[in-house]
This record gives structure tokens, C-alpha cells and sequence, in this order.
């Protein structure tokens, strides 16, 4: 199994990493409308300040790399009928799947670590800022999987590639709106994070910002993850390796 | 043995693609698939390689997804990916301890090695997906026209390939339009036509049946009588 996936991680990397319009949505957009917001309205070197802007960007660039380059990128290869095709090479559609996350997990956060050096220079960041920002790239490693098991869940609907740019966008757009959403009460707060991983991802960022890590909130997040984690595991296991809109 | 037995299937639009199918696969044969466009050839190799739900109680004797190499009737396979690093992929796949070199790749692809997927002839793509299939180590081997869009040279490379397999010890099913390099009774023909196995046996006794030396006239006249 592992043989296998690091057979089959080894050739998607060369394969992304032979196409640098990846890196236009998740990299450049994001740091020049930062640089952009930053030169023109000036910036408020403080910690706060840089807790209440960059998780926001962090979120855009995880979602949207998540989104762009995993959940649509297997929707496409089923379509194109690659994903049939590759599992009968590998044996197991997980593995593609798989294959697919790695490489980019990690493009996901070389990308951030770029973006976090230019903030870093911009805020001046201090050293518990620069902790936070640590900290944060850390939790990535966890968060950006969890996320694509979230928006894995696309995968069961037989949505075409036609249709997929148009829902990919409303999505994203729907999922960063929701994130900024905050609310005292538990109950909303674990609703939404269930349904919206733009909420997912701001709450696990704001739990590291110092003096903000909260237990119940913590708890929430495990379990959202845990939930989604196993369901996803059902979903990339049973989707269909049929193309909905054309024989193979 | 592979054999399918009363199987029934409608299409999501009603209209009825087997009914009451029975077939035969002939382990030491290549099982070659025949009969009109649309009339369910490719479904049924979905069905045999579980990509369609395949019922225990009419499927008796075929091996389990794991043990299946299906080449699709397309030529999915990534643009940007070249031909060498494909080949790479797949046998380090199959067995970490496979040391890939161009020079491992068949007559025709050496020159080709270093060419991206996406930059290939339909044929040269056909090929390559065949030559990759079979690289794999399964038990069960589905070819769905292989022949299709080669040029005489390439499809007999491609059904020397396919026969090579069934030589060395492999289950194959194939469906093909084209009969140039079916020209011996190491085949096993199944003629489907209107939702039923019409013919199953050696080209000898299809040709015989029809009274006829010529498989493309024997296929003609099956084909008539249904028309």
C-alpha cells in the first residue's frame, strides 16, 4: 500500500508540478491583493491586527487549493475517465485519492510559507507573532487533509466538468463568507463548522492565537475532523469511477 | 472457467441491454467479444471488472477487482505525463524492485520514451495504455477494442500482445470489430446480439456454422439474422 503510494505521489508531483498556473489562485492573487491592501491603507503593526487579517488569507489559500487542486482535480480525472483507468493500475481508488493529497499538502504549504515571509516583513512580526504564524503552518498538516475529506463529499454527486467551475466558485465564495461568522453560542458555532470548512479551518487558526485556545472549542474540532475523516473514507471508497456524462 | 448465467439488465432509459445473458469464457483462449455497436459489449466489461455492480449469482468464476486489468475503450491516460515516467510509475507499482529503463520499453515506444502523453498519435496512445495493461500482473485481462484506430502493423503488435498474455497463463476478454488478426482457434468468439450470447465458439466453428471461409462474412451474415 504505501509502495504503491509513493509510487503513485511521486508521478502526481511531477505532473503538478509541471503546470506553474497552480500557484496564479493559492499564491500570487493572495500576496499581491495583500501587498496591494498593505501599500495603499498602510498596516497596523500589531499582533492583533495581524491575527484578525492573515488567518483570513491563510483560510482562502487552503480552501482554495484544496478545492481547486484535489476535489476538482478528481472529479475532472473521473470525467476524463483517468480515475478508472489509474485504478485499475494502482487497485484502489483511495490510493489515487491519496496520491493526489500529498503532493498537494505540500505545494499547499510552500505556497504559505512564501506568503508568511512577506506578511512577516509587512507586520514586522514579533517573536509571539512569528510563534502563532509557526504554529499555524504546523496545524496545516492536519487542517488541509481535513479539509479535503470535507469537500470530498462533492465527489458522490455526479457533478460535470462543465458544471464544476460555476459550483466550485460558489462554493468557495459561500465557504469563505460563512467563515468570519462568529457567534457565542456553541450549538450555531458547531453547525457551522460541521457544514463549512471556511469555518473549520478560522476556528482551528483563532484556537492557537495566544490566550485564545479554549477546551470546548477544541473538543468541537476533533470531533468535526474525526466525523469527517470517517465518512470521507466511505465516500472516496464507494465513488463512482463512471464519468456522469460519458461512456468510457 | 468465467461464465455468466441469466443475467438481466435494463438501461436507466428502459430499454432492456441483456436479458436473460448467458455466456462462457474459455480460460486458455482470448475470449473476443463480437456483435453490432451498441449492443452492450462494453457495459458487460464493466460488469465483469466490478466498475458496474457485478451480481455473485450471475457472475460464477471471475476474479475479484484486485485481479482485473481493464483497458478502456478511450485513451484516458495524463496529457503531461511522458511515456517513460508512465512506464516508471507503473512498475514501480507493481514491484518497488523493477528498475525501469527505456530500453525495457516494446519495439516502437524507445523512440517515443521521452514524449509527452498528451503529444502522441491516437494510435502510439493506444498502444502505450495496452503495453502498460500488460505490464501489470493480473489474473484477468479486458481489452476493450484495442484494435481501434491502429494501423494494421500496430494492431497485430497490440493482439500479439493481448495473445502473448493468454499464452503465459492470464484470463483475456477483448471485444474487437476487426478480424485481420484472428487466424487461429486460440480465440473463443461470443457473438451478442438483442441482449443474448447468438454465437459461442472457435473461429473454425463460426466459420463453419456459416458456411463460409471468411470471418468477415461469417460476422455479416450472424449480423443479418438479426437485422
Amino acid at each position: 500500500m504505501i509502495r504503491k503510494l509513493y509510487a503513485l505521489s511521486k508521478f502526481e508531483t511531477r505532473i503538478v508540478l509541471s503546470d506553474k498556473a497552480i500557484f496564479l489562485f493559492t499564491l500570487i492573487f493572495p500576496t499581491v491583493y495583500f501587498l496591494f491592501i498593505a501599500l495603499t491603507r498602510g498596516v497596523n503593526a500589531s499582533g492583533q491586527a495581524f491575527y484578525s487579517v492573515i488567518p483570513g488569507f491563510w483560510t482562502y489559500m487552503v480552501l482554495v487549493g484544496v478545492v481547486n487542486q484535489i476535489t476538482s482535480a478528481i472529479v475532472t480525472m473521473r470525467e476524463n475517465n483517468f480515475l478508472k483507468m489509474f485504478t485499475f493500475i494502482a487497485g484502489d481508488k483511495r490510493l489515487i485519492y491519496y496520491a493526489n493529497l500529498i503532493p498537494q499538502v505540500v505545494i499547499i504549504q510552500a505556497e504559505i510559507l512564501i506568503f508568511d515571509v512577506v506578511a512577516a516583513v509587512i507586520y514586522h512580526a514579533n517573536p509571539a507573532v512569528l510563534k502563532f504564524m509557526a504554529a499555524a503552518w504546523l496545524a496545516n498538516f492536519i487542517i488541509i487533509p481535513v479539509v479535503s475529506f470535507f469537500t470530498s463529499l462533492i465527489l458522490i454527486i455526479p457533478v460535470k466538468v462543465q458544471t464544476m467551475g460555476a459550483l466550485m466558485t460558489g462554493y468557495i465564495f459561500l465557504g469563505l463568507a460563512l467563515a468570519y461568522v462568529q457567534t457565542s453560542s456553541m450549538t450555531i458555532k458547531t453547525l457551522l463548522t460541521a457544514i463549512n470548512p471556511g469555518n473549520f479551518i478560522i476556528n482551528m487558526y483563532l484556537l492557537l492565537i495566544p490566550g485564545n485556545g479554549r477546551l470546548d472549542n477544541l473538543v468541537m474540532l476533533v470531533v468535526v475532523a474525526i466525523v469527517y475523516l470517517a465518512v470521507s473514507n466511505i465516500v472516496i471508497s464507494r465513488m463512482s469511477l463512471n464519468s456522469a456524462t460519458t461512456r468510457a | 472457467m468465467m461464465e455468466i448465467t441469466n443475467f438481466n439488465y435494463a438501461l436507466p432509459d428502459g430499454r432492456q441491454l441483456y436479458d436473460n445473458l448467458s455466456a462462457t469464457f474459455v480460460d486458455d483462449k482470448v475470449n473476443v467479444l463480437l456483435g453490432p455497436n451498441g449492443v452492450g459489449k462494453t457495459t458487460l466489461l464493466d460488469f465483469i471488472s466490478t466498475v458496474n455492480l457485478r451480481p455473485d449469482e450471475n457472475f460464477l468464476g471471475f476474479p475479484a477487482f484486485k485481479q482485473i486489468a481493464y483497458q478502456l475503450q478511450g485513451v484516458p491516460f495524463i496529457p503531461e505525463a511522458t511515456v517513460a515516467d508512465t512506464f516508471k510509475m507503473v512498475m514501480a507499482i507493481e514491484n518497488p524492485k523493477n528498475q525501469f529503463a527505456i530500453d525495457n520499453l516494446p519495439d516502437g515506444l524507445v523512440k517515443v520514451a521521452n514524449t509527452k502523453f498528451g503529444q502522441l498519435s491516437g494510435g502510439q496512445k493506444r498502444l502505450v495504455i495496452i503495453d502498460i495493461i500488460s505490464q501489470l500482473n493480473r489474473e484477468l485481462y479486458l481489452f476493450d477494442e484495442p484494435e481501434s484506430g491502429l494501423d494494421p502493423q500496430m494492431a497485430s503488435q497490440a493482439i500479439a500482445r493481448i495473445h502473448d498474455l493468454n499464452q503465459k497463463g492470464k484470463k483475456v476478454i477483448m471485444t474487437s470489430h476487426q478480424f485481420q488478426n484472428i487466424n487461429n482457434d486460440d480465440y473463443n468468439l461470443l457473438f451478442m446480439a438483442e441482449g443474448k450470447i447468438r454465437f459461442n465458439g472457435t473461429p473454425t466453428d463460426f466459420l463453419h456454422a456459416k458456411g463460409t471461409d471468411n470471418l468477415v462474412d461469417a460476422y455479416i451474415k450472424q449480423a443479418g439474422m438479426m437485422g
